[in-house]
């Protein structure tokens, strides 16, 4: 996910696909700390998708 | 008329494949059924783990050479030079002499080199053991360096994902023995919210990082470098000051290859499975290859299928080690370290070279 927000630009955002359960407790930290936007989390089927706005 | 498979790269995955294959299909080598060939740029195969060492004087270079020509058996056939492009159509490798291979079966092993250039300032700001040049000006920075802080930055993806840990404790050896880590700071930063990417290791990892005086920060991604202040900036927003920057570089694989895909079983790091880009990883992914091909080359069944695992030394500093070993299913269960383990590791260091043979 780093590596996308990385390459996206200011505005856009990025959807995680995980199945990994630590995603949805990292992604928000990571989110915090950086600064970036964190849009929502819903789980789909057998996986959450997290969003994520760049925002800088 | 001979089937032919062309491997592609003589790192650790290349060479076990190809070698592994010509010995246990031998009897068809020799009467004429099958043909191996590895291209690979040099006839130099280097030990890739050994560059940790290197950088803090521990071996010397030559120690981590081989020729290749020497290291395969004789059914396989090695030809040197540099791939450019595959043409799965027409089933043709094409180097950059022009010439081209025809294969009936491909491997493609090119593995992964580091990239620094992918983050601002990072060449010139920044030291790194992940090339044997790296490896070289690193030691030399650090039989000079007098104190200060040092600070280890992560980039992914890379190759062993406990390299990092491994070279802080060692640098807190190092430092130790040259009298200087009284007057140094070491600060062992990670792209996660925790210590390693492997939760079981990063909890391993807090409790020796203190006990050794080692300084953390997590959620550290390297933004860009300022080589004239001397300072690394995170995506995050820290601004960590330094007086040496060693750094495991982002890692991007061949460029022919990411044109290819889908058609040669891509191997060790040149994939894009949820593993590290490891020599383990590499070995036990081109142990299910070779049976796999030398089933088909039989009309057999074969249905081999890697299931992640991976073995890991790692270094802990004090002439001691610890080791994990894992799967997609089991997670890893570090042990303490002790001192056993870091004999074996040297010794596997030495045994390596069975490896690429086929022998191991």
């Amino acid at each position: 996910m780093i590596r996308a927000i990385r390459e996206a630009q200011v505005g856009d955002v990025i959807a995680v696909l995980s199945t990994d359960s630590g995603s949805r407790r990292d992604i928000p930290k990571w989110c915090e700390k950086a600064g970036q936007e964190l849009v929502g989390i819903n789980h789909v089927d057998d996986y959450d998708r997290i969003v994520v706005r760049k925002v800088h | 008329v001979a089937r032919h498979l062309v491997v592609v790269g003589g790192g650790t995955a290349g060479s076990i494949v190809a070698s592994r294959v010509a010995v246990d299909a031998r009897e068809e080598v020799h009467r004429g059924r099958l043909k191996v060939t590895l291209i690979t740029e040099r006839d130099d195969h280097l030990y890739q783990p050994g560059l940790l060492y290197l950088a803090f004087g521990r071996v010397t270079a030559a120690e981590l050479h081989r020729r290749q020509s020497t290291l395969l058996p004789r059914e396989v056939e090695l030809r040197l030079g540099q791939v450019v492009a595959v043409d799965p159509t027409r089933r043709v490798v094409q180097l950059d002499s022009g010439e081209e291979v025809v294969y009936d079966d491909l491997v493609l092993a090119t593995g992964s080199r580091p990239v620094p250039e992918q983050i601002p300032g990072l060449v010139q700001g920044g030291e790194q053991f992940y090339t044997e040049e790296g490896a070289l000006r690193l030691a030399d920075r650090l039989a000079r360096f007098e104190g200060g802080r040092i600070v280890l930055a992560v980039g992914v993806p890379h190759k062993c994902p406990v390299a990092p840990l491994e070279f802080a404790f060692l640098l807190d050896d190092h430092l130790r023995e040259r009298g200087v880590r009284d007057r140094t700071e070491i600060v062992y930063t990670y792209p996660l919210g925790r210590l390693h990417t492997l939760e079981p290791v990063a909890e391993w990892a807090a409790q020796l990082l203190p006990e050794r005086g080692i300084a953390t920060e997590t959620f550290f991604n390297l933004e860009r470098v300022d080589p004239e202040r001397r300072i690394a900036h995170s995506m995050e927003g820290t601004d960590m000051e330094y007086d040496l920057l060693v750094t495991v570089p982002p890692h991007q694989g061949a460029e022919f290859v990411a044109k290819t895909l889908g058609d040669g079983p891509p191997l060790g790091g040149a994939t894009d499975l949820p593993v590290s880009k490891a020599g383990s990883t590499a070995h036990y992914e081109a142990e299910v290859v070779a049976a796999n091909l030398v089933a088909e080359i039989r009309g057999e069944a074969g249905g081999h299928r890697y299931d992640g695992k991976v073995y890991c030394f790692i270094e802990a500093g004090r002439g001691e080690a610890t080791y994990i070993t894992f799967d997609y299913r089991h997670p890893p269960r570090p042990q303490p370290a002790s001192r056993l383990v870091h004999l074996f590791k040297l010794a596997f260091n030495r045994t390596y070279w069975l490896m690429p043979q086929g022998v191991l």
